[in-house]
């Protein structure tokens, strides 16, 4: 769902505190779909905690401090994160729900079957969504080429 | 059935190619092992927490309700007593031995009951039972003006006052009832009803009742100062000598030599 590694354990320590609560309250019915939709609303709340939290700490984030990989080269481990952050940010300027068929889809592995049931929608709509999302990819993929390239240019 | 992008290979579009290259960077969020344990333990540790915080709180609600019960207890117990009922001030150990005196000082302050004898003293006390000058018929005569006297027994009252009046109290109070019911009406009426005539028949009547009572040094004390402050010259010599055989270094001494010098003519 778009979460910085960094918080994915608080994120999902979250998740399973509220499903502990209101385990009980749960019958029968979507668990897989009951859970996402939990874990949805947490992601919600953390983007917008985070959003107060850049807004007073200027967006840094500790996402940018990661120890290198082994067997990268300090050129090969720049530009692999330049390539996350370029993804993270491409990601989060798309609407939640075409980013999250998207992940699930593309990143996850779920089938448009498993998907329509976690969100309890139609499966045409997760194609649909997926569609708009990966044209959004793509055209956001190609003003970063555009933009690195008036970057080279320049300098 | 559609292809992941990440599965494509070979693809023409520059930029299809460059999403696809992008989407490979990120990885499927798999929990490991270690991943689940520090969750659980993340868990299990935040539940400990909120036990030892509800813990807490019970303790200190348990705390703050001990408190306010031994607070409720203290208060009920020893505030009003010691609000309503002040203890007598510490007396101090007279300067002449009295053969009959009891060490009876800092006993706790008996209540003064009015006993038929203190009714018998108030009913002669009454206004209609009393001379409008009672002691000036008793008296033989006055030496020196009724104005001197009254002078000396001002200021010798404020010497009796400040000087024992309060361990003159608390002995009035320790005193046997009937002793301590006479002595102490004769005080209030000099110090409050300001009737030094009523105050002097009641000091009379005592020690005629009680000659060798224990409240006899200050029924001489507070007749001298009833018959200064009433000009009756005589009877203050008469009871300042008393007291003076009786007590030549008691606590009123002073106040019988000055009462028996102002006296003389």
């Amino acid at each position: 769902m778009g979460a910085p590694d960094s918080d994915m354990e608080d994120i999902a320590q979250d998740v399973f505190l509220v499903v502990r609560r209101k385990l009980p309250r749960f019958h029968e019915g979507n668990l897989p779909g009951w859970l996402y939709r939990i874990a949805e609303y947490r992601m919600r709340n953390y983007r917008r905690l985070a959003w107060f939290k850049n807004l007073f700490s200027r967006g840094q984030s500790l996402d940018t401090i990661e120890p290198a990989a082994v067997g990268l080269t300090p050129a090969m481990t720049l530009e692999q994160k330049e390539d996350q952050q370029a993804i993270s940010r491409i990601l989060a300027r798309m609407s939640e729900k075409r980013r999250e068929t998207l992940i699930l889809f593309e990143v996850e592995g779920y089938s448009g079957q498993e998907i329509a049931a976690l969100q309890g929608v139609p499966v045409k709509t997760v194609w649909t969504r997926l569609h708009h999302a990966r044209k959004d990819l793509v055209s956001m993929v190609a003003d970063l080429r555009r933009q690195r390239r008036q970057e080279v240019g320049n300098s | 059935m559609t292809m992941r992008l990440r599965d494509m290979q070979g693809l023409d579009d520059p930029d299809m190619a460059e999403a696809t290259r992008l989407l490979r960077i990120l990885a499927p969020s798999a929990p490991t092992q270690a991943f689940a344990n520090r969750l659980y333990a993340r868990i299990h540790a935040r539940r400990a927490s909120r036990l030892r915080l509800a813990g807490a709180g019970v303790f200190v609600c348990v705390l703050l309700a001990s408190t306010a019960i031994l607070s409720a207890t203290v208060a009920h117990r020893w505030l009003p007593s010691a609000v309503k009922a002040p203890s007598p001030p510490a007396v101090a150990p007279p300067a002449s031995p009295h053969p009959t005196r009891p060490a009876a000082a800092h006993t706790p302050a008996a209540p003064v009951q009015e006993t038929g004898f203190a009714a018998t003293a108030a009913a002669a006390l009454a206004p209609s039972a009393l001379s409008p000058n009672p002691r000036a018929s008793r008296s033989t005569g006055y030496g020196p003006s009724r104005r001197r006297l009254a002078g000396a027994a001002e200021s010798q009252t404020h010497a009796v006052s400040s000087d024992s009046e309060a361990s003159t109290e608390a002995r009035v109070a320790a005193a046997p009832p009937q002793e301590g019911a006479l002595v102490l009406a004769a005080l209030r009426t000099l110090r409050r009803e300001r009737s030094p005539e009523r105050a002097g028949i009641l000091i009379d009547l005592y020690l005629g009742s009680f000659p060798r009572g224990v409240l006899v040094e200050e029924a001489l004390a507070i007749g001298m100062e009833a018959a200064l402050s009433g000009g009756d010259a005589s009877s203050a010599t008469r009871l300042a000598t008393r007291y003076l055989q009786q007590y030549p270094n008691g606590r009123f001494a002073k106040l019988a030599r000055k009462a028996s010098s102002d006296s003389k003519p």
